[in-house]
């Protein structure tokens, strides 16, 4: 019977988790006129891989979840790898300054880095000389930013639980590996 | 490995620092087509589509299906006493239509063709918040391009901007890199339509002397791109003259909601333009002619 590891398992169920917070996000939340609904689930998904992680596997989930953003936008090519490349240097950064268990630094480095993407598209914007005026974009991207920060620190917690989850697992399986040899 | 853990967050840094460099100083636009990567990513992703398109489409059936419920007794009364009024106003209009085609016969005129269409719902939208796009459940194999137009009932929805084949990816009329030829209905001014960051759209580059009011509809020209002449865009809401005090900004409130856009046709006619190039260079010169233009344009 095929037995899979702890590690693989995991590896399963992130890029699953992946998937379903680009559907839901595509499907459901930007179908929403209000900014009050328009959580960045991904972009949390993005920081918390980056930030609890090893590095080879945040970067394969990042390549992962930006080639499935692309695959459902009309921003410019490029543009999510460059925002998750950020997010993850910055998030790892900040990580080794700041202690991100803290909620007050949770809040302040998710802040951040949400508002991170919103800077990126208005200089993509710039770019083609489209850009808004200040004040109508910020007030047009307000209600995004302040709810993804809130939903940011329970959703943060409920990933490090998941992944608690798996982490007891890989220790049974050394265990059990342990009394076979 | 063993170098990868030593250095590789140190490469990854220099990467974090060049990406936007050379992103913010090339031309890139989204690409009609999806890389290799990313259609092996959407194949891995097809039953997780499946169960979000079963679950959101059986979700609003069954919202829809109450809402209509609702008040069905007092929406059947008006809709009779409505047919009946219609029916009226259909024959005075046929004797107009018979007019009609008398007097452009006289002048000449040639006759717009029927335009041929497809329906499709409307399955999910942009999840970046910012870029303005949707996604439909006709593609390729119902011979949807790049290039045709997307109308609801309250008029113009926006521009194919990529297709697979069963699905295609619209570019709203709102989103910042949408382009539209239009005209004013009331005095038949041209200008150009371009989406904004905001929910709105702007009017630009209007005629010298257009005289242009709060509350004029604004309506497709059917001289560029790939919308027939007439069909209502949205209606002039905001007046403001720019600090320069020559040139002045009009906002454009659109026809359609689009939050709330679940059905939409396509229209199976392409832009004229990209019909001339495709006669005259062929489909692979074209190609590289969609590829290198550096903003995506719906008109």
């Amino acid at each position: 019977m095929l037995r899979m590891r702890a590690w693989q398992v995991h590896a399963v169920v992130m890029a699953v988790l992946a998937f379903v917070a680009v559907y839901f996000q595509a499907y459901i939340l930007s179908r929403s006129s209000s900014g009050w609904l328009h959580v960045d689930l991904v972009t949390i998904y993005v920081v918390y891989v980056s930030i609890e992680h090893l590095l080879f596997g945040a970067i394969v989930r990042i390549f992962f979840v930006a080639a499935l953003m692309h695959m459902f936008s009309g921003a410019p090519d490029g543009f999510y790898l460059m925002y998750y490349l950020l997010a993850l240097v910055i998030s790892n950064l900040v990580a080794k300054v700041i202690a991100l268990h803290k909620l007050s630094s949770q809040i302040l480095v998710f802040s951040a880095i949400f508002l991170l993407k919103f800077v990126l598209i208005y200089g993509s914007l710039n770019k083609v000389h489209r850009v808004p005026e200040l004040m109508t974009f910020v007030l047009k991207i307000a209600p995004s930013l302040i709810v993804t920060t809130v939903a940011s620190v329970p959703l943060f917690g409920i990933l490090s639980r998941l992944d608690g989850l798996f982490d007891a697992t890989a220790r049974r399986d050394h265990r059990q590996d342990l009394v076979e040899s | 490995m063993l170098v990868f853990r030593r250095y590789g967050f140190a490469l990854l840094i220099l990467c974090a620092i060049v990406f936007p460099f050379a992103f913010y100083s090339s031309d890139v636009s989204t690409r009609r087509d999806l890389s290799f990567l990313e259609k092996v990513v959407y194949t891995l992703s097809r039953p997780v589509e499946f169960s979000f398109n079963l679950v959101t489409h059986q979700a609003r059936e069954l919202v829809d299906s109450y809402v209509d419920l609702r008040g069905a007794r007092e929406e059947a009364d008006r809709l009779e006493e409505e047919n009946a009024q219609l029916s009226v106003r259909m024959q005075m209009l046929k004797e107009v239509e018979r007019e009609n085609e008398r007097l452009h016969k006289l002048l000449n005129f040639v006759r717009q063709v029927n335009l041929k269409f497809v329906s499709g719902h409307v399955h999910s939208a942009d999840p970046s918040f910012l870029y303005k796009s949707i996604r439909m459940n006709r593609g390729e194999s119902d011979g949807v391009l790049p290039g045709m137009a997307v109308v609801a009932a309250d008029g113009a929805v926006g521009v194919v901007m990529r297709t697979l084949g069963t699905y295609s990816d619209v570019l709203l009329l709102t989103d910042p890199n949408s382009n539209l030829d239009v005209i004013v209905a009331r005095n038949r001014r041209r200008g150009m339509l371009e989406g904004s960051a905001g929910q709105g759209m702007l009017f630009k580059y209007a005629d010298r002397g257009s005289r242009v009011i709060v509350g004029d509809e604004i309506v497709t020209s059917g001289l560029t791109g790939p919308f027939p002449r007439g069909i209502v865009v949205g209606k002039v809401t905001k007046i403001r003259v720019e600090p320069d005090g020559v040139s002045q900004l009009i906002e454009v409130e659109p026809a359609v909601n689009f939050a709330e856009v679940s059905e939409a046709l396509i229209l199976l006619r392409s832009s004229r333009e990209v019909d001339v190039i495709r006669r005259l260079g062929g489909v692979d010169w074209m190609k590289k002619l969609v590829e290198s233009v550096p903003s995506r344009s719906g008109g």
